[in-house]
Protein backbone atom coordinates (compact mmCIF):
# COMPACT_ATOMS: atom_id res chain seq x y z
CA UNK A 1 0.00 0.00 0.00
CA UNK A 2 2.86 2.37 0.83
CA UNK A 3 4.36 1.98 -2.65
CA UNK A 4 1.02 2.81 -4.26
CA UNK A 5 0.53 5.75 -1.92
CA UNK A 6 3.98 7.21 -2.60
CA UNK A 7 3.85 6.88 -6.38
CA UNK A 8 0.31 8.22 -6.70
CA UNK A 9 1.18 11.08 -4.32
CA UNK A 10 4.23 11.95 -6.41
CA UNK A 11 2.40 12.02 -9.73
CA UNK A 12 -0.66 13.85 -8.35
CA UNK A 13 1.65 16.40 -6.74
CA UNK A 14 3.48 17.01 -10.02
CA UNK A 15 0.24 17.67 -11.89
CA UNK A 16 -1.30 19.41 -8.86
CA UNK A 17 1.47 22.02 -8.62
CA UNK A 18 0.72 23.02 -12.21
CA UNK A 19 -3.02 23.20 -11.47
CA UNK A 20 -2.34 25.29 -8.33
CA UNK A 21 -0.27 27.83 -10.24
CA UNK A 22 -2.81 27.97 -13.07
CA UNK A 23 -5.63 28.57 -10.58
CA UNK A 24 -3.69 31.40 -8.95
CA UNK A 25 -2.78 32.90 -12.34
CA UNK A 26 -6.42 32.97 -13.42
CA UNK A 27 -7.73 34.51 -10.24
CA UNK A 28 -10.49 36.97 -11.02
CA UNK A 29 -11.39 35.54 -14.41
CA UNK A 30 -15.01 34.40 -14.65
CA UNK A 31 -15.77 30.71 -15.32
CA UNK A 32 -12.19 29.64 -14.63
CA UNK A 33 -13.37 26.90 -12.26
CA UNK A 34 -15.41 25.21 -14.99
CA UNK A 35 -12.60 25.43 -17.53
CA UNK A 36 -9.93 24.10 -15.22
CA UNK A 37 -12.18 21.32 -13.94
CA UNK A 38 -12.88 20.52 -17.60
CA UNK A 39 -9.15 20.42 -18.24
CA UNK A 40 -8.66 17.95 -15.40
CA UNK A 41 -11.56 15.82 -16.68
CA UNK A 42 -10.21 15.71 -20.24
CA UNK A 43 -6.77 14.88 -18.84
CA UNK A 44 -8.10 11.93 -16.81
CA UNK A 45 -10.04 10.62 -19.82
CA UNK A 46 -7.00 11.08 -22.02
CA UNK A 47 -4.82 9.22 -19.52
CA UNK A 48 -7.21 6.27 -19.57
CA UNK A 49 -7.23 6.20 -23.38
CA UNK A 50 -3.47 6.66 -23.54
CA UNK A 51 -2.79 3.66 -21.33
CA UNK A 52 -4.82 1.48 -23.72
CA UNK A 53 -2.43 2.46 -26.51
CA UNK A 54 0.74 2.55 -24.40
CA UNK A 55 2.25 -0.41 -26.24
CA UNK A 56 1.43 0.97 -29.69
CA UNK A 57 2.74 4.39 -28.75
CA UNK A 58 5.95 2.87 -27.45
CA UNK A 59 6.64 1.16 -30.79
CA UNK A 60 5.96 4.30 -32.87
CA UNK A 61 8.85 6.36 -34.31
CA UNK A 62 11.01 3.22 -34.41
CA UNK A 63 10.85 2.70 -30.64
CA UNK A 64 11.10 6.36 -29.64
CA UNK A 65 7.32 6.92 -29.47
CA UNK A 66 7.23 7.71 -25.76
CA UNK A 67 9.98 10.29 -26.05
CA UNK A 68 8.43 11.99 -29.08
CA UNK A 69 4.97 11.97 -27.48
CA UNK A 70 6.28 13.48 -24.23
CA UNK A 71 8.26 16.10 -26.12
CA UNK A 72 5.20 17.07 -28.20
CA UNK A 73 2.91 17.25 -25.15
CA UNK A 74 5.45 19.35 -23.22
CA UNK A 75 6.02 21.65 -26.20
CA UNK A 76 2.29 22.32 -26.58
CA UNK A 77 2.15 23.16 -22.86
CA UNK A 78 5.13 25.52 -23.23
CA UNK A 79 3.44 27.36 -26.12
CA UNK A 80 0.16 27.67 -24.18
CA UNK A 81 1.95 28.96 -21.05
CA UNK A 82 3.97 31.41 -23.11
CA UNK A 83 0.87 32.63 -24.86
CA UNK A 84 -0.88 33.13 -21.52
CA UNK A 85 2.04 35.13 -20.12
CA UNK A 86 2.18 37.47 -23.09
CA UNK A 87 -1.60 37.86 -22.95
CA UNK A 88 -1.41 38.64 -19.23
CA UNK A 89 1.24 41.28 -19.85
CA UNK A 90 -1.41 43.10 -21.86
CA UNK A 91 -4.47 42.41 -19.71
CA UNK A 92 -3.17 41.62 -16.22
CA UNK A 93 -3.36 45.17 -14.91
CA UNK A 94 -6.79 45.65 -16.44
CA UNK A 95 -8.09 42.52 -14.67
CA UNK A 96 -6.52 43.50 -11.35
CA UNK A 97 -7.98 47.02 -11.52
CA UNK A 98 -11.44 45.82 -12.49
CA UNK A 99 -11.37 43.31 -9.66
CA UNK A 100 -10.51 46.02 -7.16
CA UNK A 101 -13.46 48.08 -8.39
CA UNK A 102 -16.05 45.34 -8.86
CA UNK A 103 -14.76 43.01 -6.18
CA UNK A 104 -15.79 40.02 -8.26
CA UNK A 105 -14.69 37.97 -11.23
CA UNK A 106 -14.38 39.80 -14.54
CA UNK A 107 -15.44 38.39 -17.86
CA UNK A 108 -12.30 39.20 -19.88
CA UNK A 109 -9.77 36.44 -20.28
CA UNK A 110 -11.82 33.57 -21.68
CA UNK A 111 -9.20 32.99 -24.40
CA UNK A 112 -6.39 32.76 -21.89
CA UNK A 113 -8.49 30.21 -20.00
CA UNK A 114 -8.59 27.94 -23.06
CA UNK A 115 -4.81 27.92 -23.19
CA UNK A 116 -4.41 27.20 -19.49
CA UNK A 117 -7.15 24.54 -19.45
CA UNK A 118 -5.15 22.80 -22.18
CA UNK A 119 -2.01 22.98 -20.02
CA UNK A 120 -3.92 21.44 -17.10
CA UNK A 121 -5.33 18.69 -19.33
CA UNK A 122 -1.86 17.83 -20.67
CA UNK A 123 -0.30 17.76 -17.19
CA UNK A 124 -3.05 15.49 -15.86
CA UNK A 125 -2.77 13.34 -18.99
CA UNK A 126 0.95 12.70 -18.53
CA UNK A 127 0.96 12.08 -14.79
CA UNK A 128 -2.39 10.28 -14.86
CA UNK A 129 -1.16 7.81 -17.46
CA UNK A 130 1.81 6.99 -15.23
CA UNK A 131 -0.48 6.40 -12.26
CA UNK A 132 -2.77 4.11 -14.24
CA UNK A 133 0.11 2.11 -15.72
CA UNK A 134 1.74 1.76 -12.34
CA UNK A 135 -1.40 0.67 -10.51
CA UNK A 136 -2.23 -1.71 -13.35
CA UNK A 137 1.29 -3.13 -13.12
CA UNK A 138 0.90 -3.83 -9.42
CA UNK A 139 -2.64 -5.12 -9.79
CA UNK A 140 -1.84 -7.69 -12.49
CA UNK A 141 1.21 -8.93 -10.64
CA UNK A 142 -1.37 -9.98 -8.05
CA UNK A 143 0.76 -9.31 -4.98
CA UNK A 144 -1.70 -6.81 -3.57
CA UNK A 145 -5.45 -6.84 -3.40
CA UNK A 146 -7.58 -4.21 -5.08
CA UNK A 147 -8.70 -2.81 -1.72
CA UNK A 148 -5.22 -1.93 -0.46
CA UNK A 149 -4.31 -0.62 -3.89
CA UNK A 150 -7.34 1.64 -4.03
CA UNK A 151 -6.78 2.80 -0.45
CA UNK A 152 -3.13 3.62 -1.15
CA UNK A 153 -4.02 5.35 -4.41
CA UNK A 154 -6.84 7.30 -2.77
CA UNK A 155 -4.61 8.52 0.06
CA UNK A 156 -1.96 9.45 -2.52
CA UNK A 157 -4.47 11.55 -4.46
CA UNK A 158 -5.66 13.27 -1.28
CA UNK A 159 -2.11 14.02 -0.16
CA UNK A 160 -1.06 15.40 -3.55
CA UNK A 161 -4.21 17.51 -3.81
CA UNK A 162 -3.70 18.87 -0.29
CA UNK A 163 -0.14 20.07 -0.97
CA UNK A 164 -1.26 21.65 -4.25
CA UNK A 165 -4.13 23.38 -2.45
CA UNK A 166 -1.70 24.77 0.15
CA UNK A 167 0.46 26.17 -2.65
CA UNK A 168 -2.62 27.80 -4.18
CA UNK A 169 -3.69 29.32 -0.85
CA UNK A 170 -0.18 30.63 -0.33
CA UNK A 171 -0.20 32.26 -3.74
CA UNK A 172 -3.63 33.88 -3.48
CA UNK A 173 -2.64 35.43 -0.15
CA UNK A 174 -0.51 37.76 -2.29
CA UNK A 175 -2.36 41.05 -3.06
CA UNK A 176 -3.95 40.86 -6.50
CA UNK A 177 -1.84 43.67 -7.96
CA UNK A 178 1.37 41.78 -7.25
CA UNK A 179 -0.07 38.27 -7.68
CA UNK A 180 0.01 38.35 -11.47
CA UNK A 181 3.65 39.42 -11.48
CA UNK A 182 4.51 36.47 -9.21
CA UNK A 183 2.47 33.95 -11.24
CA UNK A 184 3.98 35.43 -14.41
CA UNK A 185 7.45 34.53 -13.18
CA UNK A 186 6.32 31.13 -11.91
CA UNK A 187 4.75 30.32 -15.27
CA UNK A 188 7.82 31.54 -17.18
CA UNK A 189 10.10 29.27 -15.12
CA UNK A 190 7.65 26.37 -15.34
CA UNK A 191 7.46 26.74 -19.13
CA UNK A 192 11.26 26.89 -19.39
CA UNK A 193 11.51 23.75 -17.24
CA UNK A 194 9.03 21.93 -19.47
CA UNK A 195 10.92 23.01 -22.59
CA UNK A 196 14.17 21.70 -21.12
CA UNK A 197 12.47 18.37 -20.28
CA UNK A 198 11.11 18.22 -23.83
CA UNK A 199 14.56 18.54 -25.39
CA UNK A 200 15.93 15.97 -22.93
CA UNK A 201 13.35 13.51 -24.32
CA UNK A 202 14.44 14.32 -27.87
CA UNK A 203 18.09 13.71 -26.94
CA UNK A 204 17.11 10.31 -25.53
CA UNK A 205 15.29 9.56 -28.78
CA UNK A 206 18.51 10.45 -30.61
CA UNK A 207 16.83 13.32 -32.47
CA UNK A 208 18.87 16.13 -30.89
CA UNK A 209 22.50 16.42 -29.80
CA UNK A 210 23.08 16.76 -26.03
CA UNK A 211 25.83 19.43 -26.22
CA UNK A 212 27.39 17.92 -23.12
CA UNK A 213 25.69 15.09 -21.27
CA UNK A 214 26.37 16.35 -17.76
CA UNK A 215 27.24 20.02 -17.38
CA UNK A 216 27.21 19.76 -13.60
CA UNK A 217 26.15 17.27 -10.91
CA UNK A 218 24.19 18.48 -7.89
CA UNK A 219 22.65 15.10 -7.08
CA UNK A 220 24.64 15.05 -3.81
CA UNK A 221 22.84 18.25 -2.77
CA UNK A 222 19.34 17.52 -4.05
CA UNK A 223 18.52 14.34 -5.93
CA UNK A 224 16.09 14.70 -8.80
CA UNK A 225 14.33 11.52 -7.64
CA UNK A 226 13.47 12.81 -4.15
CA UNK A 227 10.10 14.41 -3.43
CA UNK A 228 11.73 17.84 -3.02
CA UNK A 229 13.70 17.32 -6.24
CA UNK A 230 10.60 16.29 -8.15
CA UNK A 231 8.66 19.25 -6.76
CA UNK A 232 11.35 21.66 -7.92
CA UNK A 233 11.47 19.85 -11.26
CA UNK A 234 7.73 20.40 -11.78
CA UNK A 235 7.92 24.03 -10.62
CA UNK A 236 11.12 25.37 -12.17
CA UNK A 237 12.53 22.44 -14.16
CA UNK A 238 15.23 21.41 -11.68
CA UNK A 239 17.62 18.77 -13.04
CA UNK A 240 20.54 17.50 -10.98
CA UNK A 241 22.66 16.65 -14.03
CA UNK A 242 21.56 18.91 -16.89
CA UNK A 243 22.59 18.47 -20.52
CA UNK A 244 24.03 21.45 -22.39
CA UNK A 245 21.09 21.65 -24.75
CA UNK A 246 18.70 21.77 -21.77
CA UNK A 247 20.43 24.83 -20.33
CA UNK A 248 20.41 26.61 -23.69
CA UNK A 249 16.69 25.95 -24.26
CA UNK A 250 15.84 26.92 -20.67
CA UNK A 251 17.54 30.29 -21.01
CA UNK A 252 16.02 30.93 -24.43
CA UNK A 253 12.46 30.30 -23.16
CA UNK A 254 12.88 32.48 -20.06
CA UNK A 255 14.41 35.27 -22.16
CA UNK A 256 11.70 35.00 -24.84
CA UNK A 257 8.89 35.19 -22.28
CA UNK A 258 10.42 38.06 -20.30
CA UNK A 259 11.29 40.09 -23.40
CA UNK A 260 7.97 39.23 -25.06
CA UNK A 261 5.99 40.41 -22.04
CA UNK A 262 8.04 43.64 -21.88
CA UNK A 263 7.45 44.39 -25.55
CA UNK A 264 3.70 43.83 -25.27
CA UNK A 265 3.55 45.81 -22.06
CA UNK A 266 5.35 48.84 -23.44
CA UNK A 267 3.23 49.02 -26.59
CA UNK A 268 -0.37 48.55 -25.43
CA UNK A 269 -2.07 50.67 -28.10
CA UNK A 270 -0.60 48.89 -31.14
CA UNK A 271 -1.37 45.40 -29.92
CA UNK A 272 -5.05 45.47 -30.74
CA UNK A 273 -5.19 45.65 -34.54
CA UNK A 274 -8.83 44.51 -34.79
CA UNK A 275 -10.12 47.04 -32.31
CA UNK A 276 -8.18 49.89 -33.88
CA UNK A 277 -9.40 49.06 -37.40
CA UNK A 278 -13.00 49.27 -36.26
CA UNK A 279 -12.34 52.42 -34.31
CA UNK A 280 -10.63 54.18 -37.20
CA UNK A 281 -13.46 53.53 -39.62
CA UNK A 282 -15.70 56.56 -40.04
CA UNK B 1 -21.16 29.66 -35.56
CA UNK B 2 -23.24 32.00 -33.44
CA UNK B 3 -26.24 29.78 -34.14
CA UNK B 4 -24.37 26.75 -32.88
CA UNK B 5 -23.53 28.60 -29.71
CA UNK B 6 -27.18 29.54 -29.20
CA UNK B 7 -28.56 26.07 -29.86
CA UNK B 8 -25.86 23.95 -28.30
CA UNK B 9 -25.09 26.19 -25.39
CA UNK B 10 -21.59 27.07 -24.33
CA UNK B 11 -20.64 23.71 -22.91
CA UNK B 12 -21.59 21.68 -25.97
CA UNK B 13 -19.83 24.03 -28.35
CA UNK B 14 -16.70 23.85 -26.22
CA UNK B 15 -16.81 20.04 -26.26
CA UNK B 16 -17.00 20.01 -30.03
CA UNK B 17 -14.04 22.33 -30.30
CA UNK B 18 -12.04 20.13 -27.93
CA UNK B 19 -12.95 16.99 -29.87
CA UNK B 20 -12.01 18.67 -33.14
CA UNK B 21 -8.71 19.76 -31.64
CA UNK B 22 -8.02 16.24 -30.42
CA UNK B 23 -8.70 14.86 -33.92
CA UNK B 24 -6.41 17.51 -35.41
CA UNK B 25 -3.65 16.69 -32.92
CA UNK B 26 -3.88 12.97 -33.74
CA UNK B 27 -3.72 13.78 -37.47
CA UNK B 28 -0.71 15.98 -36.87
CA UNK B 29 0.98 13.24 -34.84
CA UNK B 30 0.51 10.82 -37.73
CA UNK B 31 1.99 13.40 -40.10
CA UNK B 32 4.91 14.00 -37.72
CA UNK B 33 5.48 10.26 -37.49
CA UNK B 34 5.75 9.99 -41.29
CA UNK B 35 7.91 13.08 -41.38
CA UNK B 36 10.34 11.79 -38.75
CA UNK B 37 10.62 8.41 -40.49
CA UNK B 38 11.26 10.15 -43.83
CA UNK B 39 13.73 12.53 -42.25
CA UNK B 40 15.54 9.66 -40.62
CA UNK B 41 15.93 7.72 -43.87
CA UNK B 42 16.86 10.86 -45.78
CA UNK B 43 19.32 12.05 -43.18
CA UNK B 44 20.82 8.67 -42.38
CA UNK B 45 23.41 9.07 -45.17
CA UNK B 46 24.67 12.57 -44.34
CA UNK B 47 24.27 11.98 -40.62
CA UNK B 48 26.38 8.87 -40.91
CA UNK B 49 29.13 10.92 -42.56
CA UNK B 50 28.90 13.62 -39.91
CA UNK B 51 28.84 10.96 -37.25
CA UNK B 52 31.96 9.37 -38.68
CA UNK B 53 33.73 12.69 -38.72
CA UNK B 54 32.54 14.36 -35.54
CA UNK B 55 31.63 11.58 -33.16
CA UNK B 56 32.82 8.25 -34.45
CA UNK B 57 32.44 6.78 -30.99
CA UNK B 58 28.68 7.38 -31.07
CA UNK B 59 28.24 4.80 -33.82
CA UNK B 60 30.86 2.36 -32.68
CA UNK B 61 28.98 1.36 -29.53
CA UNK B 62 27.49 -2.11 -29.29
CA UNK B 63 23.99 -1.94 -27.76
CA UNK B 64 23.54 -3.07 -24.17
CA UNK B 65 20.82 -5.73 -24.17
CA UNK B 66 18.71 -6.40 -21.09
CA UNK B 67 15.87 -8.84 -20.62
CA UNK B 68 13.15 -8.84 -17.98
CA UNK B 69 11.71 -12.22 -17.05
CA UNK B 70 9.71 -13.23 -13.96
CA UNK B 71 10.06 -9.61 -12.84
CA UNK B 72 13.86 -9.90 -12.74
CA UNK B 73 16.68 -8.88 -15.05
CA UNK B 74 18.04 -12.08 -16.60
CA UNK B 75 21.60 -10.72 -16.41
CA UNK B 76 21.52 -8.03 -13.74
CA UNK B 77 25.20 -7.05 -14.04
CA UNK B 78 26.33 -5.66 -17.40
CA UNK B 79 29.37 -3.73 -18.53
CA UNK B 80 29.61 -1.09 -21.24
CA UNK B 81 32.31 1.21 -22.57
CA UNK B 82 32.58 4.61 -20.87
CA UNK B 83 32.96 7.83 -22.80
CA UNK B 84 30.64 7.06 -25.68
CA UNK B 85 26.99 7.30 -26.52
CA UNK B 86 25.28 4.11 -25.45
CA UNK B 87 22.21 2.36 -26.78
CA UNK B 88 20.30 0.29 -24.24
CA UNK B 89 17.69 -2.21 -25.38
CA UNK B 90 15.32 -3.71 -22.83
CA UNK B 91 12.98 -6.56 -23.62
CA UNK B 92 10.10 -7.35 -21.31
CA UNK B 93 9.23 -11.05 -21.59
CA UNK B 94 6.68 -10.87 -18.78
CA UNK B 95 2.91 -10.64 -19.24
CA UNK B 96 2.99 -7.59 -16.92
CA UNK B 97 4.03 -4.06 -17.84
CA UNK B 98 7.34 -2.67 -16.61
CA UNK B 99 9.07 0.68 -16.35
CA UNK B 100 12.79 0.73 -16.96
CA UNK B 101 14.09 3.36 -14.59
CA UNK B 102 17.44 4.67 -13.47
CA UNK B 103 18.10 7.96 -11.76
CA UNK B 104 21.84 7.33 -12.30
CA UNK B 105 21.30 7.08 -16.05
CA UNK B 106 18.37 9.54 -16.08
CA UNK B 107 16.01 7.10 -17.76
CA UNK B 108 12.34 6.44 -17.07
CA UNK B 109 10.58 4.48 -19.77
CA UNK B 110 7.47 2.33 -19.87
CA UNK B 111 7.67 -1.17 -21.42
CA UNK B 112 4.46 -2.91 -22.45
CA UNK B 113 4.00 -6.61 -21.64
CA UNK B 114 6.10 -8.49 -24.19
CA UNK B 115 7.43 -5.18 -25.48
CA UNK B 116 10.89 -3.87 -26.19
CA UNK B 117 12.31 -0.37 -25.79
CA UNK B 118 15.46 1.40 -26.90
CA UNK B 119 16.97 4.31 -25.02
CA UNK B 120 20.08 6.39 -25.61
CA UNK B 121 22.31 7.40 -22.68
CA UNK B 122 25.75 8.77 -22.04
CA UNK B 123 28.56 9.30 -22.82
CA UNK B 124 29.09 7.89 -19.31
CA UNK B 125 31.96 8.42 -16.93
CA UNK B 126 33.58 5.22 -15.65
CA UNK B 127 31.60 3.93 -12.69
CA UNK B 128 28.54 1.91 -11.74
CA UNK B 129 24.98 2.87 -12.59
CA UNK B 130 21.99 1.29 -10.88
CA UNK B 131 18.81 0.54 -12.80
CA UNK B 132 15.50 -1.14 -11.90
CA UNK B 133 11.94 -1.86 -12.94
CA UNK B 134 9.88 0.73 -11.12
CA UNK B 135 6.93 -1.63 -10.87
CA UNK B 136 9.04 -4.36 -9.25
CA UNK B 137 11.83 -2.46 -7.51
CA UNK B 138 12.43 -5.19 -4.92
CA UNK B 139 13.23 -7.95 -7.44
CA UNK B 140 14.11 -6.37 -10.78
CA UNK B 141 17.34 -4.51 -10.04
CA UNK B 142 20.65 -4.37 -11.87
CA UNK B 143 23.92 -2.51 -12.26
CA UNK B 144 25.60 -1.24 -15.39
CA UNK B 145 29.35 -0.75 -15.05
CA UNK B 146 30.93 1.72 -17.42
CA UNK B 147 34.56 0.82 -18.08
CA UNK B 148 37.13 3.16 -19.60
CA UNK B 149 38.56 1.86 -22.87
CA UNK B 150 42.24 0.95 -22.83
CA UNK B 151 44.26 3.38 -24.96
Amino acid sequence: MLAALLIVFREVLEAGLIVGIVLAATRGIAARGAWIAGGIGVGVLGAAVLTLFAGTLSDAFSGAGQEVFNAVVLSIAVIMLGWHNIWMARHGREIAEQMKVVGAAVSVGARSLHALATVVALAVLREGAEVVLFLYGIAVSGKQGWATLLLGGGLGILGGALVSFLLYRGLVAIPIGRLFRVTGWLIALMAAGMASQAVAFLVKADLLPSWGDEIWDTSWLLSEGSIAGRTLKALVGYTDRPMGVQLVVYLIVVAALVIGARLVHSAPSTTRPRASIHASQP
Amino acid sequence: MSLAVKIGGHGMFADEVLLLRAVLIIKKLVIINDWVTKLRTRLSGPLFMVGMLVAAQALAAEPVKLTLKNNRFVSPAVTAPAGERLRIEVENQDPTPAEFESSDLRVEKFIAPGGRIIVMVGPLKPGSYKFFDEYHPDTAVGILTAVAKPE
